[in-house]
């Protein structure tokens, strides 16, 4: 006769000693551990990984590493050149979109001005149709 | 979130972020860099993340980073084991808890960066699969698979590491 060498309970294990699991489906696991040799060899190899994972020291952070990092952030968000560069891109948008809005908008009116046309859906049609000289 | 914020998280989070960095990399200058490059690249970004999503955007900021690390080393053929830095651990008076630290790393090492990443939060920073799985953006199932294969392959490195202490 082959002998039994897997559990339908084996993939719960880990959750099982993580404390992953509901109230009912662990004491059903539990339940079911008192009984069965593969489960209980599988816990121990599980506990094995465990203890020795316990078995590791925090380390210290090395000295001054975290006055390190507060300095760079500090020095990016200082930086007089980056806060210049930002500072200069900022004021060139907005002082290019208000030139360009003006310039359109006089443009525009200018010319529905001349000739007399109101800027609607037909006017848009004729300008697409080729009736407007660019 | 103002400075005093971020000078507190760093405080409280640098140490478990290097000891993690630490366990992967197994190299101090290593792990002292991609920690301040993680801390650069959260402070950049942390006006637009949720204070409870701090701890999961570092870590897995620095696993990205780490791993993008990793890759590089493999690109040149670099073997993850025997960096000079090991010869620092071979003396002291806390000589044993250096050597289990050693195997420690040594083992995670072994493992794939992203079953290191679940082991260590795991052990490490106590944190539960639901939390996990928001850090990696995965399921608690796939969670808690990925664990059970991780600590599959950790026993078999276990095993490995006592027949050689024995020869």
């Amino acid at each position: 006769m082959k002998q039994k060498n897997e559990c339908s309970f084996e993939k719960k294990l880990n959750a099982y000693i993580a404390g992953e699991l509901s109230e009912m489906e662990h004491n059903k696991v539990r339940e079911h551990i008192s009984s069965c040799h593969l489960c209980q060899n599988e816990i121990r190899n599980l506990q094995q990984v465990d203890n020795f994972l316990f078995q590791y020291t925090e380390e210290d952070v090395p000295a001054g590493l975290n006055e390190k990092i507060l300095n760079s952030v500090s020095n990016y968000r200082t930086n007089p050149f980056m806060k210049n560069v930002v500072s200069f891109s900022i004021a060139a948008s907005v002082l290019i979109s208000f030139v360009a809005g003006i310039m359109l908008s006089s443009g525009l009116y200018a010319e529905t001005k001349d000739s007399n046309i109101t800027i609607g859906e037909d006017s848009l049609y004729s300008y697409f149709e080729g009736d407007y000289d660019v | 979130m103002n400075n005093n914020k971020f000078e507190v998280l760093l405080r409280n989070e640098s140490g478990r972020l290097y000891n993690y960095l630490l366990k992967i990399l197994r190299n101090k200058e290593d792990a002292e860099d991609i920690l301040q490059e993680t801390f650069i690249a959260f402070h950049k970004k942390m006006n637009s993340i949720k204070d409870s999503s701090y701890k999961s955007y570092l870590f897995r900021t620095a696993y990205h980073k780490a791993l993008n690390l990793i890759k590089k080393r493999n690109a040149k053929n670099k073997l993850v084991t025997n960096f000079p830095e090991m010869e620092h651990f071979a003396d002291g008076s806390t000589k044993n808890n250096e050597q289990q630290n050693e195997l420690v790393k040594d083992a995670l090492s072994k493992l794939k960066p992203e079953e290191a990443l679940l082991i260590d939060l795991q052990f490490y920073q106590k944190m539960s699969y639901k939390q996990i799985a928001e850090v990696l953006e995965t399921t608690q199932s796939a969670v808690d698979s990925k664990l059970v294969r991780a600590k599959k392959k950790l026993i078999k490195i276990i095993t490995e590491q006592k027949k050689m202490q024995e020869k």
